[in-house]
């Protein structure tokens, strides 16, 4: 099989580890590596990471390409090399070999003038007149499925997000229900809702509404609360990974979040296909509005015993123990599909 | 019970702090830190800062006191997907992704609970045992009240074997798989005894054989593995819900008084109320589901340990119903009476030493191509594991803690796969010398403990190590381990007041030393038999008495053959010889009427050298008899 070595650099003059650091927030890679190599069955990619103060001449992007590749698995068995920069700062001229690499070896840039890597690639790839139209289209298509492995951690990172706006409330419950005496419970009560901390619970729900399937965009406390930078929501990632939202376990999901499900297209942007139920119909939303209410209660009445008491894992009709743990492992078994897409096989340290 | 969470979330840790204050009464330690700087540094190695992390934790339980202990992993959000890789010998697993995997290797009794999706298998019980959860927090406090404080010092969950697997099919970049050899634990076995010394020895025995184990001590604990019935009339769902395996081997008392016992057994249609207990099998079946589905398993194997009094006519009709319902319900049945001669005694009794199980353990070099180093990060476990392991067997005051510090070590010499020598024998080593302490410390193991099996255990041992040692040097390292390893024992017994064991060590050691003495120089091999015979005599009276009955007997067959008594003919002729040879032997005179030749004569000085020694022999007997404490 025709296989093609593709070489990205990403942006050099980003701080390591800042938000513009391309590798670790476009490709989810670590800070502290240097490079991430991916060998896929037609296309190998070597991601070298750029960040301020690594490269100070040509020269030294040369190098960099050379030792990795070297540490990689890099063989001499390639159609094709393309090395790609996102800076043109440094940007590599003239002739340049690859470790190992015989072949002749196609430079260019992406970023905002050149378009996306994806866009560059193409491009590139498609001059490589030396290779049959079908070996290219397998590359780009190859390049292509590099998307859905890092959507895979992203939809990791969402998860451990929503776990916790509702990890400290299933703690708590768990101890409430546990608690040996109900003096003790009381006590136990009292303390959760003295030193209770951050957002109201209406607020969390809405959160995961928004980070699920972009609903509730317009109320204030969720915009831009999105843990991805990307500000993808799950049900996008699982778009990008190819799964058919039809799936069972979507349906579960969008169902345990007490969404209604209209149908039709999913339109991240314009909330036809999902939206949310009208109050008196909203059993989840109803469940987490009265927890905010104790709290209130609670804040006028200094420790009312009947107050704090209300306060309990079987509260009104949602049993939110289940409720939560059903949800994790929802969200979980949907990330567990993904699993079958290779992460990284190379590394760096 | 020690708890520390790594989080960064305050909320989250305000209310890891109510909880454990409200529930179990005890403190959480909050690392806001997260894993430190060092693992992130620049240039230098993710491991780095895992190995500080580490080594702090070990040595921070050295001034805590407790058996259980929970660390609650809560990476930031941007490191959550990787804990999808929990290898610590992959050079490209992330640091938290190592810093769990490294802690699930050095603190086996750590019960991990992580934050955020795992690359654990999904349908394990690894995956949900090991997940922060509601159904977690109550697991551990049914944990916490059985007195023994952890499911996963014998990998009962599962979590250890995930990751060994890991480390297992991890390939070089030639496709050589250097860990291949590291051992497998598929099946599962429980131990159900109220005490907890029986429930956790027997529970290492079946480690020991390759078993992942749990030992249960509470109902609460049963109900959870087991899948028992709930108390209440009318409530059929499990407390829990996790996914516990089917128990492939079963050790149990008969009669089980568990300290959380209900008020109120579960129901059970098809038996009698008056029947409802659980000294009745049957019931005990029919209350905890998986010990009823793993009767229908191949090879299940049910061992039942009890003192085996039958005082009145009930319990005598009783013990003959459950003997009717076991041997009918299929699978094998064995039953040890308390107390028992010693794990070796205690495994053979429970037909685990039969080839069936033995075959697992396979010899750690076949097909392995790699080198004789295990990998390093390997390396810096099992030296944890080996360092803890000492401390707490120079502070164990009871048989369980002894039998912690023998699992520490147990884990050290598995993960080493008998590579790096020095380090993989301190291993062998160690868990032997626990191993000999919790038999001594414990009541439930008879006065004299079997320690021939244990050599013959550490020979197995150490030459799967010495193989890895140069074909000119391989059998003397053997000798040297054994001797060093025979000599610890001994004085281990000493420390423990075990004479017989100890004198049994010394005796052992003293026909290695011998055996490594004669091998230094070649002329040496001459004195061998001579050697050999003052080892064999000097272990015990009994042999230097035959030994002695032996030289007697054959020097009075030598006198008659050569005709030395030429005044006796036929039977008295060879009585007289007796008589004669003993008579040298105890005077070192020849009788008045022997006759004298060259031959005869250089056969009695011979006899006389040989008594000789045996006088010798009989006063280091009396010596050794004497300077007992």
């Amino acid at each position: 099989m025709d296989r093609l070595l593709v070489i990205v650099v990403t942006r050099d003059w980003a701080s390591r580890g800042g938000p513009e650091d391309e590798f670790c927030v476009d490709w989810l890679q670590p800070c502290d590596k240097e490079y991430w190599w991916f060998p896929g069955s037609a296309l190998h990619l070597l991601l070298v990471h750029g960040y301020a103060g690594r490269f100070n001449s040509e020269e030294a992007v040369r190098q960099a390409i050379d030792d990795h590749a070297r540490e990689s698995s890099v063989d001499s068995s390639y159609s094709g090399c393309v090395v790609l920069q996102h800076s043109t700062r440094y940007r590599i001229v003239g002739q340049f070999t690859v470790s190992g690499v015989s072949t002749e070896v196609r430079l260019a840039t992406y970023g905002s003038t050149a378009g996306s890597v994806l866009e560059a690639l193409d491009l590139v790839v498609s001059n490589l007149s030396d290779n049959s139209s079908d070996a290219r289209e397998g590359w780009k298509k190859e390049f292509r499925k590099i998307a859905p492995v890092v959507a895979r951690d992203r939809m990791a990172q969402l998860i451990h997000a929503i776990v916790h706006l509702f990890l400290p409330l299933e703690v708590d419950f768990s101890g409430l229900r546990e608690a040996s005496d109900e003096v003790s419970r009381t006590d136990y009560a009292t303390e959760i809702l003295r030193t209770r901390t951050g957002d109201s619970y209406e607020v969390r729900l809405r959160k995961l509404r928004f980070w699920v399937a972009k609903v509730e965009g317009d109320h204030v406390a969720v915009q831009s609360s999105s843990p991805l930078s990307s500000g993808q929501c799950f049900l996008e990632l699982v778009l990008v990974c190819g799964l058919s939202l039809e799936d069972k376990l979507i349906e579960e999901l969008v169902g345990l979040c007490g969404l209604i499900d209209n149908g039709g297209a999913f339109r991240p942007d314009d909330q036809e296909r999902y939206e949310t139920p009208r109050e008196d119909d909203d059993q989840v939303g109803s469940f987490f509005k009265n927890l905010d209410e104790v709290q209130e209660a609670q804040a006028l009445i200094k420790q009312s015993r009947a107050a704090v008491l209300k306060l309990g894992p079987n509260q009104k009709d949602l049993d939110f123990l289940e409720w939560f743990a059903r949800l994790r492992e929802v969200m979980e078994g949907i990330h567990d599909r993904l699993l079958s897409v290779r992460r990284d096989v190379g590394g760096g340290e | 019970m020690r708890v520390v969470a790594f989080t960064r979330s305050t909320e989250l840790a305000g209310s890891l702090r109510r909880y454990f204050r409200f529930v179990h009464g005890s403190d959480v330690e909050i690392c806001s830190q997260g894993i430190p700087a060092a693992a992130a540094g620049p240039r230098g190695s993710t491991f780095d800062g895992v190995a500080t992390l580490v080594r702090d934790l070990a040595q921070g339980e050295r001034n805590k006191t407790g058996s259980g202990w929970i660390a609650i992993l809560d990476p930031p959000s941007e490191a959550a997907f990787r804990l999808t890789n929990l290898n610590p010998i992959d050079p490209t697993a992330e640091s938290w992704g190592l810093f769990v995997a490294t802690l699930v290797l050095a603190f086996p009794e750590m019960h991990v609970l992580l934050v955020g999706p795992s690359g654990l298998a999904a349908s394990s019980l690894a995956r949900s045992a090991h997940r922060l959860s509601a159904r977690t927090l109550e697991l551990m406090r049914h944990v916490a009240v059985s007195g023994f404080g952890s499911l996963t010092l014998l990998d009962g969950t599962g979590l250890r074997e995930q990751v060994r697997d890991l480390i297992r099919n991890k390939q070089e970049r030639d496709r050589s798989r250097p860990m291949r050899a590291l051992p497998c634990r598929e099946r599962f076995a429980v131990s159900i005894d109220e005490e907890s010394s029986y429930a956790v020895l027997e529970a290492y025995v079946a480690f020991r054989m390759g078993f992942r184990a749990c030992p249960i001590t509470t109902w609460g604990v049963a109900s959870e593995v087991l899948g028992g019935k709930n108390p209440v009339p009318g409530a059929e769902a499990q407390p829990s819900g996790l996914p516990w395996s089917t128990p492939d081997l079963v050790f149990e008392d008969l009669y089980l008084n568990f300290l959380d016992l209900p008020a109120r057994l579960p129901d059970a249609p098809k038996i009698s109320p008056t029947e409802r207990r659980l000294s009745n099998l049957r019931y005990r079946d029919d209350v905890f589901e998986r010990l009823g589905d793993a009767k229908r398993k191949d090879n299940f194997r049910r061992v039942i340990v009890t003192v085996g009094h039958r005082r009145s006519s009930t319990l005598l009709s009783r013990w003959k119903e459950n003997l009717a319902y076991v041997k009918s319900a299929g699978g094998h049945l064995r039953i040890i009476y308390k107390p028992v001669a010693g794990m070796f005694s205690f495994i053979r009794a429970a037909g685990l030493s039969a080839k069936t199980f033995q075959k697992r353990r396979r010899n750690p070099s076949v097909g392995d191509e790699g080198s004789h180093s295990a990998p390093g990060r390997i390396v810096f476990v099992a030296e944890v594991l080996l360092g803890r392991a000492s401390h707490m067997l120079a502070s164990a005051k009871t048989a369980v803690e002894a039998i912690h510090a023998a699992v520490l070590a147990c884990e050290a010499k598995e993960l080493l796969v008998g590579k790096t020598p020095t380090t993989a024998l301190e291993a062998v080593a160690l868990q032997h010398e626990a191993e000999v302490a919790a038999e001594s410390m414990f009541l439930g193991v008879e006065y004299n403990i079997d320690v021939k099996q244990r050599f013959n255990d550490i020979q197995r041992e150490v030459g799967a190590v010495a193989v890895w040692f140069a074909p000119g040097q391989r059998y003397r390292s053997s000798l040297n381990a054994r001797l060093t390893i025979a000599e610890r024992l001994a004085q281990r017994f000493s420390s423990l007041h075990q004479v017989e064991e100890e004198l049994a060590c010394l005796a052992h050691a003293r026909k290695l030393r011998f055996d490594l003495w004669v091998r230094e120089k070649p002329w040496r091999w001459v004195l061998w038999p001579v050697l050999r015979y003052v080892a064999f005599t000097l272990a015990s009276l009994g042999r230097f008495v035959a030994g002695v009955a032996s030289w007697i007997l054959l020097f009075a067959g030598v006198h008659y053959v050569l005709h030395s008594l030429p005044d006796a003919s036929g039977a008295a002729r060879f009585w007289h010889a007796l008589a004669s040879s003993a008579y040298f032997f105890a005077t070192l005179q020849p009788c008045e009427v022997v006759r004298h030749s060259v031959l005869i004569d250089g056969i009695l000085a011979a006899q006389g050298f040989v008594a000789f020694l045996n006088l010798g022999l009989l006063i280091s007997h009396l010596y050794l008899t004497a300077s007992r404490r």
